[in-house]
């Protein structure tokens, strides 16, 4: 829901008073926050959640603030908040008609790209569901099974919209799908999963990989940052990105032949060179490759270009922030020119929009 | 075809090169002229936290709230600046200093915000920076760099007009970007990008995305900065020794290198962080410290961007978050003052001088005073970018490159 136009004036377009903005906030001013920890403890740091039953002072000595430090905490229908606010209001929110078609808003906008209402936070009379009758039936289905997201998401998960493909044709109420690239979890996620890097990790030792994991996350979410609010037909991407995913560590190492990885197997097992192809195809793509796709792979398994002599001049990257940074002089780059091929594979997969874009 | 038809077509390319900018400017009678553009390419020296104006471009002396800080006459008539930016006093014939600038945001983001789009937040409209319209108006050079690169900080975005116009971002200035170098050797990578490209083309026929190709376009980016042949712009390695003493062995000062070496390069907004300025306690010993890492290099950019030739069209300018308290608190320190703060520039078609002034205590300022939209506006317009432009934002109303501001007539030849 959108009410910070009423944040400076009454609404233009809509019914909400500023009042309603400054008893709304009101709210949030009931509560304080005390840190428990001075220096951080692996990122995160603890404090406690205090109620209040004033704002503290030093934001009533703010111009901006006093008005909505006065003001009465209040819900956005009305509904006076006692005793409390924070359990006042977690409870309004939570019995709010509009509780259950926003869950599901939001969920079905994540799969599908686009929600009921877009933007997603923009819930009003006047921006109109563009399938009421289906956003009320998931919503209905939401609350009487006890608010469960898992089986929100199975439901939508299985669901014939869900399962079309992308399309050249106009898209017109979910009839294709429409392409969303991976947010940077998921990304991440697909990534070690099509890859077994996280195995080949641990196999080489020295390494903590749930920890190199959650900074790889942290990495990601820094660097594929998006914004999720609107439905785009647009790919906006940054240099950045392409060269994180060109030649940063994650994917160099992913497509590595490193024993205990996809690749690693792969490349040594006593697969046919069809068979490696299709592999490895099934375990980024999940699905075959065609047979375009199969004909190029194996004419380069036939005949594998001659792999270049090590350049000893070559630099080394430095880079500090790469939670995979000491990978680099751990692996020597292979000297088997069909080795090569299946990591060039798999390269090309995890770089290819067929991956990163859920289509 | 109109201007905009021609810069679209022709940005970095062999129109663009014909294509002269101007800036339309309002005049009082409301005759529009146009100007062309005298910058080329802009550098913001951003002091983040907010320097005290009176320690640095505003000294007050003799009065109380003027602490222990001296003042020193410099090369620009009638200006004189902190005792700890002689390297600045001795280049300030080619400063513009603004002493009357006010504003009304004084918590960091907020004002950081402000000076970076010339908008105070708003909950609906994420605002483009300067450096992103810039990069978005005058397109990316042709070798390959960026048009938008961010030293030592994450500068800001560029709002509505999309990431692909946000900055490239070097956290730590002087050497190559992270990841630039493929992680295979010989001809690997050139191999590895024909397939890809292959697989490209086919998803692309199959899946009828358009996606594809804008994520292609993103990729040849990346990939031609990796080879461009002005990559080593980023690298400080091969200035001279002399060079690197004058601008100082500072992260500050390989910034403000690395923002000389690619403005010469091509590249249109370089923005390079100094952090540290948020001096609530011990405003003095800080402050000095901190001037012991700008005014050099500050100056030694100037200096080197006249001497070779590239000050003309490259506008410089120094700026942080806001003003500092006059009054001294308690720990010998300044808290944040939006009402009169402080800024500088150089070049780029600037008219060296003085403009405004505070009051003795240094904490009214003079009539008129100017805002952060006319400072931007400024910046604009020697840019050459009008800076009433607008641009659809996503909650579908235009929004121009600053908010109702207006070129500070004085700052401009």
């Amino acid at each position: 829901m959108q009410i910070q136009c009423a944040q400076c004036h009454d609404h233009k377009t809509e019914k909400w008073k500023q009042q309603d903005f400054q008893k709304f906030a009101a709210c949030f001013m009931r509560a304080q926050t005390l840190p428990l920890d001075g220096p951080m403890m692996k990122g995160l740091k603890r404090a406690l959640v205090r109620d209040i039953d004033r704002p503290l002072p030093r934001f009533m000595r703010e111009a901006d603030l006093q008005p909505i430090g006065r003001a009465a905490p209040t819900a956005l229908d009305g509904t006076a908040m006692t005793g409390t606010v924070r359990e006042s209001i977690a409870t309004w929110m939570t019995k709010s008609p509009w509780f259950s078609r926003e869950a599901v808003n939001r969920a079905w906008a994540h799969f599908l790209g686009r929600g009921f209402v877009d933007p997603i936070d923009d819930i009003r009379p006047s921006n109109i569901s563009d399938a009421p009758e289906l956003e009320d039936a998931l919503a209905k289905d939401f609350t009487e099974h006890q608010y469960d997201l898992k089986r929100l998401m199975r439901t939508i998960a299985l669901s014939r919209a869900y399962g079309l493909a992308t399309a050249k044709a106009p898209n017109v109420l979910w009839s294709h799908f429409r392409a969303t690239p991976l947010g940077p979890n998921e990304m991440l996620d697909a990534v070690i999963d099509a890859t077994g890097v996280d195995e080949a990790l641990r196999r080489l030792g020295r390494f903590n990989v749930e920890e190199l994991t959650e900074r790889l996350r942290t990495l990601y979410g820094f660097v594929f940052d998006v914004d999720e609010e609107f439905d785009r037909p647009t790919f906006e991407g940054t240099i950045t990105q392409a060269l994180i995913q060109l030649n940063g560590r994650l994917i160099a190492g992913g497509s590595s032949a490193l024993p205990g990885s996809a690749v690693g197997r792969v490349a040594r097992s006593d697969m046919t060179d069809a068979q490696k192809v299709e592999a490895l195809y099934m375990r980024t793509l999940s699905r075959k490759p065609s047979a375009t796709e199969l004909a190029t792979w194996t004419a380069l398994f036939a005949h594998p270009p001659p792999l270049p002599d090590p350049d000893p001049t070559k630099k080394v990257q430095r880079n500090p922030k790469d939670p995979l940074a000491q990978l680099n002089n751990r692996v020597p780059e292979t000297r088997e020119p069909k080795i090569a091929i299946v990591e060039d594979l798999m390269w090309t997969l995890l770089n290819s929009s067929e991956f990163v874009l859920n289509h | 075809m109109n201007r905009r038809h021609l810069l679209m077509l022709g940005a970095g390319g062999f129109l663009g090169a014909m294509v002269t900018r101007f800036a339309r400017e309002a005049r009082a009678d409301g005759a529009i002229v146009a100007r062309p553009a005298k910058a080329k390419a802009m550098i913001l020296l951003w002091m983040n936290g907010g320097p005290s104006h009176l320690e640095t471009w505003d000294p007050k002396p003799g009065h109380l709230n003027g602490g222990p800080t001296k003042a020193i006459r410099t090369a620009l008539a009638g200006l004189s600046v902190s005792e700890n930016m002689p390297h600045l006093a001795a280049v300030a014939q080619k400063l513009t200093v603004i002493r009357s600038m006010s504003s009304k945001e004084g918590n960091h983001q907020r004002a950081q915000y402000l000076m970076h789009t010339g908008y105070s937040p708003t909950p609906t409209v994420t605002h483009p920076s300067l450096g992103g319209w810039v990069s978005k108006k005058l397109g990316a050079p042709a070798n390959g760099l960026p048009s938008f690169v961010s030293l030592g900080g994450p500068s800001f975005g560029a709002g509505f007009l999309g990431v692909s116009n946000g900055p490239f971002v070097i956290q730590k200035a002087g050497a190559s970007p992270d990841n630039i170098l493929p992680e295979t050797s010989g001809d690997r990578f050139a191999r590895r990008r024909a397939l890809l490209d292959q697989a490209e083309q086919e998803f692309a026929q199959r899946s009828g995305s358009a996606m594809v190709d804008d994520r292609r376009a993103v990729y040849a980016r990346a990939v031609s900065l990796m080879g461009s042949r002005d990559l080593g712009a980023f690298d400080v390695d091969a200035e001279p020794q002399a060079v690197k003493t004058e601008y100082g062995d500072t992260d500050f000062g390989r910034g403000c290198i690395v923002a000389r070496r690619l403005v010469s390069s091509g590249v249109r907004f370089v923005e390079v962080v100094q952090d540290g300025w948020d001096t609530h306690q011990n405003n003095f010993a800080r402050t000095k410290s901190q001037l012991g890492i700008v005014d050099p290099a500050a100056a030694a950019l100037i200096k080197d961007l006249d001497q070779r030739g590239l000050l003309a069209s490259t506008l410089v300018v120094w700026l942080g978050d806001f003003g500092r308290t006059p009054r001294i608190n308690g720990n010998e320190g300044r808290d944040h003052y939006p009402q009169a703060w402080s800024c500088a520039l150089a070049g780029g078609g600037t008219r060296p001088g003085l403009i405004g002034s505070t009051d003795a205590a240094g904490e009214h300022v003079s009539t008129p005073n100017y805002g952060v939209p006319d400072l931007l506006a400024t910046c604009a317009t020697l840019m050459g970018l009008d800076p009433h432009e607008e641009a659809m934002s996503q909650v579908g109303r235009p929004i121009a490159i600053t908010d109702s501001g207006q070129p500070i007539a004085g700052a401009i030849t």
